[in-house]
């Protein structure tokens, strides 16, 4: 193994960073990799058990390894093949999510957003709002746009739910106060709507047609026989914002969601009685199943002062896609409800907690003094709170007119801002080097893309991904990767395809980070292991992660206990994930459960994969599908499960129980319950 | 593979088959204690092989910079301090270990034996930032290699205790930013609902031959070994030492965490005790909610909903302990990443800012003298933890205290260390500045 002098790295930097400057973009056939230091270097079958694993959830076949053995430059090829299928489409959509920070928000985090509607988050929706974004930077992706746009884009992933929730938010409007206004109530004076089983079935493209006599009658078929509460008005139920009820807006908007809205009436005692009227039954639900499930790449809008807006009363239109006319700019990943959500503020924190989150996000910093810039403007910084020239002045001359981008543009409940004194001091960007005028949100969408540390943040992000611990952005290797995915006009897939046949990643050649953080063998984490175990015993979202998911009875168990497996998340101010790499006694018994579940599905059961009666060969399978080790290496893990299942039987137990303790044992693997082993 | 038949069957027997166990040890990490007898993998700390002051510890730790510090005793004497207006959290005596204090209602209504053995200790965690807490957990730097203290801790009690592992639990729910690390690895964010789903042995014939599938997948993790590199080995071993671990857990008290339905406080708590019984790790931390980041609190309202709440799971804690009788095994402390702002002139009566100048942590158990340790002076904006006399616990206003205000915080962690039965020399030689206040700490 040959490493490169450090001298060389730097050469090779510069000359790298010469070419790119006189092409703009590099050829990716360049020479490389830039390799190190020493390492104990992996097989070439545990380097692509690794990679592929990682990509795919799937083993290597023997094929592949051969072909890598043969010829080390195959493994780009492999990769390209690798990241093409639809089981890394799955595994992206995984990283995405949390590399954006959109899958930590819990229901109650949106509650400052939805005003009168808050609590309204279920399940599904919660996860729509997960995915969004994720699904965005996927769709980006997909279209083969540069990945900056993941910063800039105004078109994101959106269902139907997530379309009549971002027309709602827009339809309210709550200051830094907390005073809430009902603009769509204001846009459509004298607006009501009614429930009501006394004028039969409905359908709901008349309730939402103007021109019907129906516009706005609901049928409830709940409404009719017994009183639900006999305080409460039976049928009909006319929402109009009068007083007891939400704004009219929150309730169509909450009643749209399949449970009318409650409100109170007056009582004779001079208090107020609530009024929960039942929800619509499943066939009247006002939303499908399919509301939740069917994406469409949507336009947000910036309307003007006096434009109309979308608005609730367009979901049949949301169902076909189409745009979103809104006041309130969304752009990139920083301005959806869920990162919002997840990064809140409140009149201490002045969106300085959603600034710096953006910043790592999008640029893999947080703010420091290290990191922290003169921005051209410092208008909006808070000198009661950091007096120039003290110790909290370093962090907040950067911060604070960075946090103007979002402060300038919403309220503390990210609607869009009304305080002229706010509107009227725009932000600044002023970091790590960059330092750079601007006004609105979509300014500072601009600067994160064009910032010179995107492409490493986001090298760093995949890396970490890959390796579970973070790469040393000195290392040379780490720069040419970086410059191959700037000079790609940051394509994704060129990064993908650099980064996993990277020795950075592969563990083949020494590296300036593997030299001196060492190789990293963690557990499998949730999603790792999820997405391995259901793809390779071909059992779609077999810890039932996704909320459509149908867990048979038999799996729940299987479902239980993933939930708290270890799983990929962020903290607060934190460049990089929370990861916990180690095997512990609760991961191992909770394995063990697993394992034992699934054997339970998968072995002799009506429709199973495996049948005792042909032990044999479940037990290859086991080893070469389950286990992942090929042919090529296959005679010790079958001697063994062939060793356990005699002793089973020997043990007293039938075919049937012993053939499933040896799919427990091989579920228990290193290759299994590892990632790279 | 070129390894011969002969040294791969040596290498099974020794390794792990019955034979040296200084071999096997070498081979794969695991302590020679354990496996001397496997079935009791309790963790293995040089120099603690029986020490009856060891304490189990009971943290709670919040990111959230919970309010606790302002309705506790030695909050009382200055007017201006902005206290809740509810009548249930007005003002009352309470007296601890014969010395008469002011506090809010809840406290005052805890049992006597347990306010007897509860020090209210006054100090600063010099950050106002949330994502400090894994800084604050580390005495801001000050405990050796920015180990976490509970870590630090755990580390120096599992041998004393004969606890399965030597690192801390964390039990949820509880943001990334309140998990703890050890030597800097994350640890798990463990669900008391899930516990028992975690824990069980599988059940009917799978579990009958649970022996024999431990050895059989001890053979398949040395094939692994023999096919990795160092790296590889490393995961092998900590993986195999989880095994070992996983039988060692008692499962007589499985029922009672199958019990647990839910994630509650309480819920926290309960399972809590559960495993200290089942003698899996010196130290478990939760998160007792106190009031949370409450910025915006009209008449401090959720400040006094979770106050009430989180006073009545400590005193939920004390039957329980009694109940089992651990409460002189079990020592509870409160560590979050700041306090909060306290001055009623400056409009905390409605809502709180952070305040990393001052915090309470409240310690709980056998080793601590009822009372409170240092106190609050106006500093800054707001007020700020005096420095103490660290002989008699007292506030010492005006920054003369032989512990200093900027090394109350690493004066705490060595008490609660000390009060738990780690020895002094240890923490002054991990821990960097500050002194035991020995006014804490039971005659």
């Amino acid at each position: 193994m040959s490493g490169t002098p450090a001298r060389s790295i730097g050469s090779f930097a510069a000359a790298l960073a010469l070419l790119a400057a006189c092409t703009g973009k590099l050829d990716v056939t360049l020479p490389g990799p830039v390799t190190e230091g020493q390492i104990e270097p992996v097989s070439v079958a545990i380097s692509l058990t690794k990679v592929k694993g990682l990509l795919t959830g799937l083993p290597p076949t023997d094929v592949e390894i051969q072909a890598v053995q043969a010829d080390p430059n195959a493994l780009r090829g492999l990769v390209q093949q690798w990241i093409a299928t639809p089981q890394h489409t799955a595994k992206l959509l995984g990283f995405f999510s949390n590399a954006f920070q959109q899958s930590q928000s819990v229901s109650a985090d949106f509650n400052d957003q939805l005003a009168d509607a808050e609590g309204i988050i279920d399940a599904r929706l919660l996860e729509n709002l997960h995915e969004s974004f994720a699904r965005t930077a996927l769709q980006l992706v997909q279209e083969g746009a540069p990945f900056t746009s993941a910063m800039t884009t105004r078109r994101f992933m959106l269902t139907t739910r997530l379309m009549l929730l971002y027309a709602y938010l827009d339809g309210i409007q709550v200051n830094d106060g907390g005073d809430n206004v009902d603009l769509f109530a204001k846009a459509n004076p004298g607006f009501k709507f009614t429930l009501t089983a006394k004028a039969g079935v409905i359908p709901l493209s008349e309730t939402f047609d103007r021109n019907s006599p129906n516009y706005m009658i609901f049928y409830a078929p709940q409404l009719a026989g017994a009183a639900y509460d006999g305080l409460c008005p039976q049928d009909p139920i006319v929402y109009d914002g009068r007083d007891g009820q939400d704004s009219v807006s929150a309730a169509l908007y909450v009643t749209l969601q399949g449970k009318p809205d409650s409100f109170t009436v007056p009582t004779g005692s001079g208090d107020d009685h609530e009024c929960q009227p039942p929800a619509f039954p499943a066939a009247y639900q006002p939303l499908t199943a399919g509301d939740s499930q069917e994406w469409h790449m949507v336009e947000v809008v910036q309307a003007g002062p006096d434009e109309g807006t979308s608005s609730v009363l367009d979901l049949t239109n949301f169902r076909t896609g189409g745009n979103l006319l809104l006041r309130t700019p969304r752009v990139g990943f920083f301005t959806t409800p869920s990162f919002l959500a997840e990064w809140n503020t409140n009149n201490s924190n002045q969106a300085r907690v959603t600034a710096n989150q953006t910043l790592i996000v999008a640029l893999g910093h947080a703010i420091s003094p290290q990191n922290a810039t003169p921005p051209p403007s410092t208008a909006s910084v808070d000198l009661a709170h950091a007096p120039e020239g003290s110790a909290c002045y370093a962090c907040h001359q950067s911060l604070d007119p960075m946090r103007q981008f979002f402060r300038q543009q919403y309220s503390y409940y990210f609607h869009p801002q009304t305080s002229q004194k706010e509107i009227s001091l725009p932000g600044s960007f002023g970091f790590r080097g960059a330092s750079v005028s601007g006004s609105n949100i979509f300014d500072l969408a601009t600067e994160l893309s064009a910032h010179p540390d995107f492409a490493g943040a986001w090298v760093q992000k995949l890396c970490t991904w890959a390796n579970s611990a973070r790469c040393d952005e000195t290392d040379g290797e780490f720069a040419r990767v970086a410059a191959m995915f700037a000079n790609s006009e940051y394509d994704w897939k060129t990064l993908e395809a650099t980064l996993f046949s990277s020795p950075l990643v592969t563990y083949l050649a020494p590296t300036r980070t593997v030299s001196q953080g060492g190789e990293v063998f963690p557990v499998s984490r949730r999603e790792h292991l999820c997405g391995a175990l259901s793809n390779r015993l071909a059992i779609p979202d077999v810890c039932g992660l996704d909320v459509n998911t149908v867990v048979p009875k038999g799996l729940k168990q299987v479902q239980f206990i993933a939930r708290v497996l270890p799983s990929d998340a962020y903290s607060r101010g934190a460049e990089e994930p929370v990861l916990a790499n180690d095997p512990n006694l609760f991961f191992r018994t909770g394995m063990e459960n697993i394992c034992a579940t699934l054997a339970a599905t998968l072995i002799d059961a009506a429709g199973a994969r495996w049948s005792s009666a042909s032990p044999d060969a479940a037990i290859a399978d086991f080893v070469h599908t389950l286990m992942g080790v090929g042919a090529g290496r296959d005679a010790t893990p079958l001697s063994i499960l062939g060793d356990h299942l005699a002793a089973a039987r020997a043990a007293g137990l039938s075919a049937s129980d012993a053939l499933k303790s040896t799919f427990v044992l091989a579920c228990l693997s290193p290759s299994v319950v590892g990632m790279g082993q | 593979m070129t390894m011969n038949l002969t040294r791969r069957k040596l290498l099974l027997e020794t390794l792990f088959g019955a034979g040296l166990l200084g071999l096997r040890s070498l081979a794969t990490g695991i302590p020679i204690a354990v496996l001397a007898n496997p079935r009791r993998a309790g963790a293995q700390v040089a120099g603690c092989s029986s020490n009856p002051a060891a304490q189990y510890i009971l943290l709670s730790s919040s990111s959230d910079g919970d309010p606790l510090n302002a309705n506790v005793p030695g909050m009382y004497q200055i007017p201006d301090i902005a206290h809740p207006p509810a009548v249930t959290m007005a003002p009352a005596q309470l007296t601890l270990s014969g010395q008469t204090f002011t506090a809010a209602t809840p406290w005052a209504q805890l049992p006597q034996a347990l306010l007897d053995r509860t020090c209210f200790f006054h100090h600063g965690t010099y950050t106002v930032v949330h994502p400090d807490l894994a800084n604050v957990m580390s005495l801001q730097g000050f405990v050796s290699h920015h180990e976490m203290l509970v870590s630090l801790l755990s580390e120096q009690l599992a041998g004393c205790l004969g606890t399965v592992q030597t690192q801390p639990l964390a039990l949820g729910p509880r943001s990334a930013s309140e998990g703890l690390t050890v030597g800097g690895r994350p640890q798990p964010i463990l669900s008391p609902s899930a516990l028992a789903s975690l824990l069980s042995s599988p059940a009917g014939a799978l579990g009958q031959i649970q022996k024999i599938r431990d050895a059989d997948l001890d053979r398949l993790n040395q094939w692994y070994r023999d096919n990795g590199n160092s790296a590889q080995r490393g995961f092998i071993d900590r993986y195999a030492l989880s095994q070992q671990q996983a039988r060692s857990v008692s499962e007589t008290l499985l029922s009672s965490l199958a019990a647990i339905k839910d994630n509650s406080a309480d819920s926290q708590v309960a399972a809590a005790l559960i495993l200290f019984r089942m003698n899996i790790s010196p130290v478990v931390s939760i998160h007792i909610p106190f009031g949370g980041d409450n910025h915006t609190d009209t008449a401090l309202a959720r400040e006094t909903a979770e106050t009430i709440a989180g006073v009545a799971t400590i005193g939920n804690l004390w039957t329980q302990l009694n109940a089992a009788g651990l409460q002189d095994r079990v020592s509870f402390a409160t560590m979050n990443v700041f306090g909060r702002t306290l001055s009623a002139a400056k409009g905390n009566g409605s809502g709180r800012t952070h305040q990393g100048d001052h915090h309470v942590a409240v310690l709980i158990g056998k080793p601590f003298k009822g009372g409170v340790v240092g106190g609050v002076e106006a500093g800054g904006d707001d007020y700020r933890a005096t420095s103490i006399d660290a002989a008699t616990g007292s506030a010492v206003p005006g920054g003369s205290g032989n512990v200093p205000f900027s090394e109350t915080l690493s004066a705490m962690g060595k008490t609660l260390g000390v009060g738990c039965g780690v020895s002094g020399e240890v923490l002054d030689l991990s821990i960097r500045g500050g002194k035991v206040v020995a006014g804490a700490l039971a005659g």
